[in-house]
């Protein structure tokens, strides 16, 4: 084999001389920016309450998100839900306004590589016109917001607050000790579901022992406990941060560096206690042109989405720092992280149905009875 | 100097024209070398065998594009070199990053003889990549015939690291396949 890729590499060596003068020219010219990097300067909040994930049946307590849906809302949650849309609309104009001119000059670079691709890559032509502009997404900070009824309790989804921000629990990862990182202090476990707001302070929570950083990842994204059996339970914070493609959740945070493993599984099966499917070679090479596409696609509202129904798939994406993320992918080519409900990233619909595709074979390869179609 | 009064110089065989390469191509051949041995010397060594490589082929050669012409030269001398001096080492260079990363395009095949010109597979290289898009053609070449550093070659593409490796996992997988349609099974 080492023969072959020698060969390999020597005939590599005698390209055209057009092709490499291409790239001599590139290596040669400034810097080019990357089409969406406009969107990262300037990170003007759009107001719009999101829940964190925490539901309760009685005392409802908004963690810097919006809910889910209607039916969890008390009348008082509803008011400032609709009323952070409202401002949300009117801040994304001032936006617009104050970055015209950046915006219509990178714009031409998104044209340019669009163009580029269309050239080239017909899976991301047919429906990309369709999808929005990157406007951003901000998921807004703590609010605690308690219900009137005194009467009902419920259970708490795994969470804590440290340096102000609220941390819900992700996932568990096993044998992944290697990013438990520096001892930042022990949380208390103070927090149920009749917690005023004034008592959402650092170090409470509901859940309590010792909290670590988590080694290569940014304190304000993910922190860790040591779960049973040296497992590494990760605890996200989704709360005041501002996204506006996949790359700033998948690249700067999750710092995925385009090598990864994958398994998926279909709703079904999932909730049936399921276990994930590794992928065969060419889901995974799809997979790949999934995240790719991923990285330059925006995020939008869940509630704006219009999901409806449970996810089609969920695909597991196994990086090689040791972090997982966990995706749901949604009809009309959503996806969402997560611990993210609020929001999720569109994706080229056409790359999006050839994914499923591939997943869907490999389940129905490796099960023998087709996964019924959600409908 | 234009490169084709640097070309005539050869012609004349005037040891001028050495001095002219290594003015205006010596640190573009250097950045070559460089990449491939990782070694200030070794990467001297290899560009100054360009300058004799080039010396003992012009005439007769009379290249198009010199820059292309010398850094085919200096790739080749500095993996022959590389080879000479690392073989069976894993020394941390893009030489071997790269070469690495092209097993991703070849079967392991050690029982399956098959005499392989080099020539002939080149041409079926240059139909692939002149059948890719632009951002991805740059991508390629950057990586596999410059072996510029992955960090550099997203820059110089204008894209993230991690895009620029996921769509050169592709790349190979789409190389490896076009071998395969080709009849070359590596």
């Amino acid at each position: 084999m080492s023969d072959n890729k020698e060969k390999l590499q020597d005939a590599l060596g005698m390209l055209d001389d057009d092709l490499l003068l291409e790239v001599e020219k590139l290596r040669r010219a400034p810097q080019k920016r990357r089409s969406f990097q406009w969107h990262r300067l300037g990170a003007i909040a759009a107001c719009l309450c999101v829940l964190v994930g925490s539901v309760f049946a009685g005392r409802w307590i908004k963690l810097g998100s919006r809910p889910e849906s209607a039916d969890y809302l008390t009348a008082d949650g509803l008011e400032t839900a609709t009323e952070g849309a409202a401002e949300k609309k009117t801040e994304n104009t001032t936006e617009e306004a104050i970055e015209e001119e950046t915006t219509t000059e990178e714009a031409e670079d998104i044209e340019v590589d669009n163009l580029e691709r269309s050239e080239g890559e017909t899976s991301n032509t047919a429906a990309g016109a369709a999808l929005p502009e990157a406007a951003g997404v901000t998921i807004e900070p703590l609010m605690v917001d308690l219900c009137d009824d005194p009467d009902v309790a419920a259970d708490m989804v795994s969470l804590f607050i440290y340096q102000g921000r609220c941390y819900v629990e992700y996932t568990v990862l096993e044998g992944a000790s290697q990013l438990i990182g520096e001892r930042l202090g022990t949380v208390t476990g103070l927090i149920d579901e009749w917690t005023q707001e004034d008592g959402y302070v650092d170090f409470a929570g509901t859940t309590s022992g010792d909290i670590y950083a988590v080694n290569g990842f940014d304190t304000d994204f993910v922190l860790c406990q040591i779960g049973m059996n040296e497992s590494v339970v990760i605890y996200m914070n989704d709360n005041d941060i501002t996204l506006y493609t996949g790359a700033d959740l998948l690249e700067k945070r999750f710092k995925i560096d385009g090598s990864f493993k994958a398994k998926s599984i279909s709703q079904p099966r999932w909730t049936s206690s399921g276990v994930p499917y590794p992928l065969d070679e060419e889901a995974t090479e799809q997979v790949y042109a999934l995240v790719e596409v991923m990285l330059d696609s925006p995020f939008v509202y869940t509630e704006d989405a219009g999901l409806h129904g449970r996810a089609l798939y969920h695909l597991f994406l196994y990086l090689d720092n040791g972090m997982t993320i966990n995706l749901r992918m949604y009809n009309g080519g959503f996806i969402m992280v997560d611990g993210m409900e609020s929001v999720c990233i569109q994706v080229d619909p056409e790359v999006f149905s050839e994914t499923i595709q591939c997943l869907r074979a490999v389940e129905d390869s490796l099960c023998g009875v087709p996964v019924m179609e959600e409908k | 100097m234009r490169d084709d009064q640097i070309i005539d110089l050869y012609w004349q065989r005037s040891e001028a024209a050495i001095t002219e390469t290594d003015q205006k191509y010596g640190r573009y051949l250097t950045a070559i070398a460089n990449n491939i041995l990782a070694d200030e010397e070794d990467s001297k060594e290899s560009v100054n065998d360009t300058y004799m490589n080039a010396w003992e082929s012009m005439p007769p050669n009379r290249p198009n594009v010199l820059s292309a012409y010398l850094a085919k030269i200096t790739r080749s001398v500095s993996i022959d070199l590389f080879r000479k001096k690392h073989r069976g080492k894993r020394v941390p260079t893009e030489c071997i990053t790269s070469l690495s990363e092209l097993a991703d395009c070849v079967t392991d095949s050690r029982n399956v003889e098959q005499e392989i010109d080099t020539k002939q597979l080149a041409a079926v290289i240059n139909d692939f990549v002149r059948s890719l898009p632009a951002e991805a053609r740059h991508l390629f070449i950057g990586r596999y015939f410059y072996m510029d550093p992955l960090r550099e070659v997203a820059r110089y593409c204008g894209m993230s690291e991690s895009k620029a490796k996921s769509m050169l996992h592709r790349l190979r997988l789409s190389l490896k396949a076009h071998l395969e349609k080709e009849g070359y099974r590596l």
